[in-house]
């Protein structure tokens, strides 16, 4: 018998987890689709939202404003919901009835640990962009639209109280559309090439053959780093405040990067922050320094993946002492 | 909390020393470059100059008579001026001159580049050749200009 990890007795694990948490994992899909579809329709979702088309705001205006309005939604409440998840994810190991039952289960610590985070990601992750673009789409099929203003005849009331246009008829009617959410990563890609190529282009003393700006390749990268990182706080925090873990986790991690910010300001303004203008000049002449900061490569920034590995590290280290 | 907790306290503190040390270094070699460039302006000072040359620049400087407070040298320097160009000033003899580096982009897009006045006293003279942004606001230079038949 395999003592770490058995794809069969993982299974089993995954499927006794799902099927004993069937009636909370309802009711948590529950709530990520109607909070998804009030935020996606603007708190209203029975009044629908006629937009009218001209010159000045074209069809293309109309779309790219939904476009980052939904992606802003997506990123916003899948860190939500990600956050309660992750929070969860020890509920059975930390609870004095349950943990008990939980950690006799005939599964490895590692089993255990592995179904908690990839419910608390990739699951997450998977189920919620489902969620997302299945609301999403038959919201915009009932609640906005838009119409060229030329095409407009009249206003008239509805019976549940609102105003509709009343269009000639054949007319096209505009529906937002929802796109890949993912595409920022691509855009912030284009935009630090962007401002690299006009810094070669302007600047003076720019080492021209140094590449600093963010691929695809560095934006995924960070992406990633900064989600894992995200989950497995809050995995961390589950595993060492037994209750109230969302609060105490979001508590003490703002409290000490308030230290942090405290402490990079002292040390700063006492060193070298504070240069006064009299030692930077000689009798009258001013002296100042216009060389611009290029760091080796941004590639470098790829060792902060130790942020999410140090913390899942020590949910692991944390949860085998549990377990033994 | 326990002993592993302890383990994210030195992740971060790590990251924080690790910023502080990026950022010192390039604090500290601007610094430098600061203090490289005001001991090159103390040397021109200490330097008797007779003549003062711009020759193929596009720094928008100004020239002016001596104030009342002129060093012993009879030049002087005020404004603002970015250590990166002190190269551009160089001293052959007793004429100090001022030129565009070899191989630089054209400063006229960036006529703030140099906001640079020179205060020169009576006995040292002016020579411009191809620096259209250089002023001269002094009457002295005017009749050195003259002598010359410019």
């Amino acid at each position: 018998m395999k003592e770490i990890f058995d794809i069969c007795r993982f299974w089993a694990l995954a499927r006794k987890y799902y099927r004993e948490n069937m009636k909370t994992i309802l009711i948590f899909l529950g709530v990520m689709i109607i909070v998804t579809l009030v935020f996606v329709c603007g708190f209203n979702p029975f009044e629908p939202e006629y937009t009218e088309l001209d010159d000045m705001y074209t069809e293309a205006d109309y779309l790219e404003l939904f476009s980052g309005k939904f992606t802003l939604i997506f990123w916003g409440l899948l860190g939500v919901f990600s956050m309660v998840v992750a929070s969860y994810s020890f509920v059975d190991f930390m609870s004095v009835k349950k943990s008990f039952g939980a950690l006799l289960l005939p599964a490895s610590s590692f089993e255990k640990l592995l179904l908690v985070t990839l419910n608390s990601t990739v699951v997450i992750l998977l189920v919620y962009l489902a969620i997302f673009y299945g609301i999403t789409n038959a919201a915009c099929s009932f609640k906005y639209m838009a119409y060229d203003k030329s095409d407009r005849i009249a206003y008239s009331d509805s019976w549940l109280g609102f105003t509709y246009p009343v269009l000639k008829p054949g007319t096209e009617i505009v529906h937002p559309k929802v796109i890949n959410v993912f595409y920022f990563v691509d855009k912030i890609s284009e935009v630090s090439a962007y401002v690299q190529a006009a810094q070669e282009h302007g600047s003076i003393g720019i080492k021209k053959t140094q590449k600093i700006y963010g691929t695809s390749f560095l934006v995924w990268n960070f992406l990633i780093i900064h989600w894992t990182y995200f989950v497995f706080m809050f995995m961390w925090g589950a595993l060492t405040f037994r209750k109230r873990s969302v609060l105490l986790t979001i508590f003490l991690h703002g409290l000490f990067f308030l230290f942090l910010g405290w402490l990079i300001y002292r040390v700063g303004t006492a060193s070298w922050w504070r240069v006064s203008r009299e030692d930077m000049m000689l009798y009258e002449l001013y002296f100042y320094n216009t060389s611009i900061f290029t760091p080796p490569s941004l590639s470098w920034l790829l060792f902060l993946y130790v942020v999410p590995l140090t913390y899942m590290g020590i949910i692991w280290k944390k949860f085998k002492n549990k377990q033994v | 909390m326990k002993k592993y907790d302890f383990c994210l306290l030195a992740l971060y503190v790590c990251l924080v020393a690790v910023f502080f040390i990026v950022v010192w270094r390039y604090e500290s070699r601007n610094i430098r470059e600061r203090k490289e460039g005001m001991r090159y302006f103390e040397e021109i000072y200490r330097t008797p100059i007779k003549t003062v040359v711009f020759r193929n620049t596009d720094a928008v400087v100004t020239v002016y008579g001596a104030g009342k407070n002129c060093l012993e040298n009879g030049l002087e320097f005020s404004g603002s001026f970015d250590v990166r160009y002190a190269d551009c000033l160089k001293i052959s003899g007793d004429t100090l001159v001022f030129s565009e580096k070899p191989g630089e982009v054209k400063k006229s897009e960036y006529p703030n580049i140099y906001n640079l006045k020179l205060h020169i006293a009576d006995h040292i003279r002016v020579e411009i050749i191809n620096a259209p942004h250089v002023k001269i606001e002094r009457q002295v230079a005017e009749q050195n200009r003259n002598q010359d038949g410019i």
